[in-house]
C-alpha cells in the first residue's frame, strides 16, 4: 500500500517538473532526433517511434500548438536540404525525409483537432 | 491596362503558351510512334480499325484471343480527325496541346473550387486566383509531369489530363448536383476507354478511389452537402452500360479460363511471390527524399539547381503555419488538412520505403488479391501523387500569399515561382522529350519522330492486296517484338509490327513472337539446317517473308534489339541476304531496293488450313521458360509436308483425304467447303489453340473464285473478304459445334478436329464455319454499348438545351 502510494508520488513529481521543463524537453526530443539523423549509423524503427511517441506524449502533456510541431518541420527541412545538398538522397537525407513526414503528421492531426475544438 | 489586373488574362495566356508549346516539338510531318503500343492509330487510323480493334484475336504470329474493342471510340475519333486534317503529325500535337492545357485548365479549375468554395473572403479572392494558377502550372511543368513517359507515349498516358479532368467534374457535381457534369464524365471515359479498361487498373485503382474518397469526405465534411446517391448509382449504372464493348468480353474470358486475361490474372502474373519479388527489386531504388521535393525517380538529377525545388515542401509547411495566423472559415483549414492527408497517403503509395514498418505493412498488402498489380508501385502512383502535391502546394502558397498580403510581392513570388518551373522545365518545353535519341552514342543516332517512307507505305498497300492467307516472317529478326523502320528525316520506327496493325496479315517478327518455337529456331539457323527452317515455316503457316536491307536498321543498332539473336541470326544485312537466299524462297516483289518480298515454295508451304495426310507422334520437351527444345519435325520421312504433329498418337487417319476449299471472312471466321469426305479426318487451323475456335455446320455455298491451289487442287484458298459483320454473323447462334469433343492441339500449337462422317450424319461434301465464339460476344457488347453512348448523348444534348431555354430575366443578376 505505502509502496503505491510513493510510487504514486514519485510519477506525480516527476509529471510536475517535465510540465515545469517544456522547453527543454522539447529540445531534448529535438536533439534525440537530430543524432539520430546525423550521428547514429542506419535507420532504426525501434528509435524512430520511440522518439515519435515520446513527442506525441509532450505535445499531450503540454497541450502544445500545431505550430510548433510545423516549425520542427521547418528544422528538420533544413537539416534535408543540408544533406541533399552535400550527399544528395543519401541514407542520412532519407532518414530526416522520414521525420519531415512524420511530424508533417503528427502536425496535422493537431492542427484539425486545433480547429474542431 | 485594366486587362492586366484581371486574373482570367493570366489564365487565357498560361493555356494559349500551353496550347502551343507541343507545337515546337514535332516538325511537319513527324509523328513520334512506336513503343509498346505502337501508336500506329495516329499514323493510320482506318487500317489500325481494321485489322487491330475490331476482331475478338489478333493476328501477332501465332494468333492470340485478345479483343482490342477499347480502342474503338478513341479509334473512331482519330479516323474523323484523319479526315479532317489529313495528317498524323497534326493529330499528335493536337492530342499533345489538349493533354497539357486540359490537364492545366482542369487543375486550376479544382483549386479554385477548393479554394472558394466556402464563399472566400472578397479581398482573398486576388490570393485565391493567383495560388489556383500556381497549382496547374506546377501540375504541369512540374519534373514529375515533364520527365515521365512522354517518349513513344503509351495509351494511359492520358491520365495526366483526365484525372484532373474527371475529378473536376465530378467535384462540380458534387457541389451543384447537376446531371450534365457526370453525363460529361460518361462520355469522355468512354471516348478515352483504355483509360478506363481492365488494362488500366494500376492507373485507375491508384488514383479514383483515393479521388473519390476525399471528394465524398470533401462534400460531406467540408462544404456540408448531401450526396446525390441516386444520380450517383444512375452514373455508376451508365457507366458499365457504356463500357459493356470492353467489360463483357472481359468477363467472358474470365469465366471461359482459356483467354489471355484469364491467364495474365490468374496464372503466375497475378501470383504475389513473383510480384512481391518485383518489388522489393525496386523499392529501394525509390527514395522519400525526391517524392517530397516533387522531383522524378528516374533521374540522377534534373538541374544544377534541383535544389531549390526545396520551395516546394517550404511553400506546405509554411502554408500550415501560416493558416493558423489567417482569419479565414475553419472550414478551409481543414481542407487543406484534408487534402495533406490524402497527399501523405498517395506519397507513402508512391514511396513505399517509410521507415521499415510501413515497408512491411506495404509488403503485406500483395496478400490482397489483385495488389500485384501495383508491383511497379512508383510508376502507377506518380501521377495520384503528383495531383495532390499539386492541390497541396497551391494550397500552401493561397497562405503564404495570404500572409505577404502586398499584391506587387505576391505577384512577384508568383512570377519568379512560375519563371523557376518554366526554366527547369525548359528541355521538355523544347521537346525533347519527345526527340529521343534510339541510339545514343552511335556513329548515326536516330530519333524516334519518323516520317514515313513512301517506298515502305507501297510495301503496306502491296501486302493489304496480297490474296493469300498466310503469314509473314519479317527480317532481321529481332529479339523482342519490335519491327525496325527507318524514316526518311532520320527518324526510326521501333515497335511492334506495323504488318500485323496495319494489314490483314499475320508477322513473326521477333524472337518472342515464335514462342514456343523461339529456340528451336535459332538453332536450326545456326546449324544452318534449312530444309527443318523450311518445314518450321510450313508448320507455322509462313508464306512470306518480308526482308528490310536498310542497312541503318542494323548497322547502327548494336545492342537493342538484336543483342541475343545476333548469336544465332546473320549481324550483318549481307549475311542476311545470304541466309535467306538459302532458304527454298523466291522473290516475289523489290521495293526500291530496300524492301523485299519473297514467298516460300509450295513443298514445304501449309496453308492455313489443311487435312494431313500423316500423323507423327512428339514429345513435348519444354524448357524452362516454355520453348520447346527438340525439332520434331525435323525429316518426317515424307516429301509431302501435310502432316500432323500430336502428343498422343491414338488417332487414326487414311492416306486419301478430302478435298477443301477455304474462304476468310475476317480474322475470326472461316467458311470450309469439304468434299469427298468418307472416312475420318484430321482439320487442321494453324492458328494459336483456343477452346473458342469452334466449327460448325453451314448452309452456305462458297461461290468465290480460286486464288490459290495446293497439292494438285486437294486444298484450295478463295477469294478472301474482310468483312467486319453482316447478316450471317449469327448463323452460328445456337448451332452445336462440330467434333468439339474432339478439338486438340496440334503442332505443339494450332487447332486440331478430327471429325467422323458420323458427326456430320455421314455426309461427304457439306461446308463447315469455323468461328471465334467470343467475337460474338463482341458484337453483342459493342450493340449494348453504342446503345447506351446513344442515351448518353441524347441525355447532354437535352441538358444543353435545357440550358439555353433559361429566359434571360430568369439568370440571377450577382
Amino acid at each position: 500500500m505505502i509502496k503505491s502510494i510513493i510510487t504514486i508520488l514519485i510519477i506525480t513529481r516527476a509529471i510536475l517538473v517535465l510540465k515545469k521543463n517544456k522547453l527543454l524537453l522539447i529540445m531534448a526530443i529535438v536533439f534525440l532526433i537530430l543524432s539520430d539523423i546525423l550521428f547514429m549509423f542506419g535507420s532504426s524503427d525501434v528509435r524512430i517511434f520511440t522518439f515519435l511517441t515520446l513527442y506525441v506524449f509532450i505535445s499531450f502533456l503540454y497541450k502544445s500548438k500545431n505550430r510548433l510541431t510545423f516549425s520542427l518541420c521547418l528544422i528538420f527541412l533544413a537539416v534535408l536540404f543540408a544533406e541533399f545538398i552535400k550527399s544528395g538522397a543519401s541514407e542520412k537525407t532519407e532518414e530526416a525525409a522520414v521525420w519531415l513526414v512524420l511530424f508533417l503528421a503528427v502536425g496535422i492531426v493537431q492542427q484539425w483537432k486545433e480547429i474542431s475544438a | 491596362m485594366e486587362f492586366l489586373r484581371s486574373s482570367k488574362t493570366y489564365l487565357f495566356i498560361i493555356s494559349l503558351l500551353l496550347f502551343i508549346i507541343p507545337f515546337f516539338w514535332l516538325k511537319p510531318g513527324e509523328m513520334d510512334l512506336g513503343g509498346d503500343s505502337s501508336r500506329l492509330y495516329f499514323y493510320d487510323p482506318l487500317n489500325y480499325l481494321k485489322y487491330s480493334v475490331l476482331y475478338a484475336t489478333q493476328h501477332v504470329g501465332m494468333g492470340v484471343e485478345n479483343p482490342l474493342y477499347l480502342f474503338l471510340p478513341f479509334n473512331i475519333v482519330l479516323i474523323v480527325l484523319m479526315k479532317v486534317f489529313n495528317s498524323g503529325y497534326l493529330i499528335i500535337t493536337l492530342f499533345n496541346n489538349l493533354s497539357l492545357a486540359v490537364a492545366f485548365l482542369s487543375m486550376y479549375g479544382i483549386a479554385k473550387e477548393l479554394m472558394f468554395g466556402k464563399i472566400l473572403k472578397k479581398n482573398y479572392s486576388f490570393f485565391g486566383e493567383l495560388a489556383s494558377l500556381f497549382a496547374g502550372v506546377y501540375y504541369v511543368f512540374s519534373p514529375v509531369m515533364t520527365y515521365g513517359a512522354w517518349d513513344k507515349a503509351i495509351f494511359t498516358h492520358y491520365q495526366l489530363f483526365l484525372n484532373p479532368l474527371i475529378f473536376f467534374l465530378l467535384l462540380k457535381f458534387f457541389v451543384t448536383k447537376k446531371m450534365i457534369y457526370l453525363l460529361f464524365t460518361l462520355l469522355i471515359t468512354f471516348i478515352f476507354s483504355v483509360n478506363f479498361s481492365w488494362g488500366a487498373s494500376p492507373s485507375i485503382f491508384a488514383f479514383y478511389p483515393l479521388a473519390l474518397f476525399y471528394l465524398v469526405l470533401y462534400a460531406i465534411h467540408i462544404r456540408k452537402l448531401t450526396i446525390n446517391i441516386k444520380n450517383l448509382i444512375i452514373f455508376s449504372g451508365l457507366f458499365i452500360w457504356i463500357h459493356l464493348f470492353h467489360i463483357l468480353p472481359l468477363v467472358f474470358s474470365f469465366l471461359d479460363k482459356s483467354g489471355l486475361a484469364y491467364q495474365k490474372v490468374l496464372q503466375g502474373g497475378s501470383s504475389a511471390n513473383p510480384a512481391l519479388d518485383y518489388f522489393l527489386g525496386i523499392a529501394p531504388s525509390v527514395k522519400l527524399t525526391k517524392n517530397i521535393l516533387g522531383l522524378p525517380q528516374q533521374l540522377q538529377s534534373v538541374s544544377s539547381a534541383e535544389f531549390l525545388f526545396f520551395a516546394v515542401p517550404l511553400i506546405i509547411i509554411l502554408g500550415l503555419i501560416f493558416s493558423t495566423y489567417t482569419f479565414i472559415d475553419k472550414e478551409q483549414k481543414k481542407n487543406f488538412l484534408l487534402l495533406l492527408s490524402f497527399f501523405l497517403v498517395a506519397l507513402f503509395f508512391a514511396t513505399a520505403n517509410v521507415t521499415t514498418l510501413g515497408l512491411e505493412v506495404y509488403k503485406s498488402l500483395f496478400a490482397v488479391p489483385g495488389f500485384s498489380m501495383f508491383r511497379n508501385f512508383y510508376g502507377q502512383w506518380q501521377f495520384a501523387y503528383l495531383f495532390f502535391l499539386s492541390l497541396v502546394v497551391g494550397y500552401g502558397f493561397f497562405y503564404v500569399l495570404i500572409k505577404i498580403h502586398k499584391k506587387l510581392l505576391c505577384f512577384i513570388l508568383f512570377f519568379a515561382l512560375t519563371l523557376f518551373l518554366v526554366i527547369t522545365a525548359f528541355p521538355f518545353i523544347r521537346g525533347d522529350r519527345i526527340n529521343l535519341i534510339l541510339n545514343i552514342g552511335q556513329k548515326i543516332e536516330f530519333k524516334v519522330p519518323i516520317k514515313m517512307d513512301p517506298a515502305y507505305e507501297q510495301v503496306l498497300n502491296y501486302i493489304r492486296k496480297d490474296p493469300i492467307d498466310g503469314k509473314y516472317i519479317t527480317f532481321p529478326l529481332s529479339e523482342s517484338f519490335s519491327q525496325m523502320i527507318a524514316g526518311t528525316q532520320g527518324g526510326m520506327y521501333q515497335g511492334p509490327s506495323t504488318i500485323v496493325h496495319l494489314t490483314p496479315k499475320s508477322d513473326f517478327n521477333g524472337y518472342q513472337v515464335l514462342s514456343p518455337f523461339s529456340e528451336i529456331f535459332l538453332s536450326l539457323v545456326k546449324e544452318k539446317d534449312y530444309d527443318s527452317l523450311s518445314r518450321l515455316f510450313g508448320i507455322l503457316n509462313i508464306k512470306h517473308i518480308f526482308y528490310n536491307s536498310d542497312p541503318l536498321i542494323m548497322n547502327y543498332f548494336p545492342d537493342f534489339p538484336y543483342q541475343h539473336v545476333r548469336n544465332f541470326l546473320p549481324s550483318t544485312q549481307m549475311g542476311y541476304s545470304n541466309f535467306i537466299n538459302s532458304l527454298p524462297v523466291v522473290k516475289e516483289k523489290d521495293f526500291e531496293k530496300k524492301y523485299h518480298i519473297y514467298s516460300l515454295d509450295n513443298n514445304y508451304y501449309l496453308p492455313h488450313l489443311y487435312i494431313p495426310k500423316k500423323i507423327q507422334a512428339y514429345k513435348k520437351n519444354l524448357d524452362p521458360w516454355g520453348y520447346i527444345k527438340e525439332a520434331f519435325f525435323k525429316a518426317p520421312g515424307s516429301k509431302d509436308p501435310r502432316i500432323v504433329y500430336l502428343e498422343d498418337n491414338i488417332i487414326k487417319i487414311n492416306d486419301s483425304v478430302p478435298k477443301i476449299n477455304f474462304v476468310k471472312i475476317n480474322p475470326s471466321k472461316y467458311y470450309i467447303k469439304i468434299t469427298n469426305a468418307k472416312e475420318p479426318y484430321i482439320l487442321v487451323f494453324s492458328e494459336s489453340f483456343n477452346n473458342n475456335w469452334k466449327l460448325f455446320l453451314s448452309n452456305k455455298k462458297i461461290k468465290s473464285k480460286t486464288v490459290a491451289s495446293y497439292f494438285n487442287g486437294e486444298i484450295q484458298e478463295m477469294t478472301h473478304v474482310n468483312k467486319w459483320i453482316d447478316l450471317s454473323s449469327f448463323e452460328t447462334l445456337g448451332k452445336n459445334p462440330i467434333a468439339d469433343k474432339n478439338h486438340f492441339m496440334a503442332n505443339a500449337y494450332a487447332n486440331g478436329w478430327y471429325i467422323e462422317p458420323e458427326n456430320l450424319g455421314n455426309k461427304t461434301e457439306y461446308t463447315l464455319v469455323l468461328e471465334m465464339t467470343s467475337q460474338r460476344v463482341g458484337y453483342l457488347s459493342l450493340f449494348i454499348s453504342l446503345l447506351g453512348i446513344t442515351v448518353i448523348i441524347g441525355l447532354i444534348t437535352k441538358n444543353i438545351l435545357k440550358f439555353k431555354l433559361i429566359p434571360y430575366s430568369d439568370i440571377p443578376k450577382d
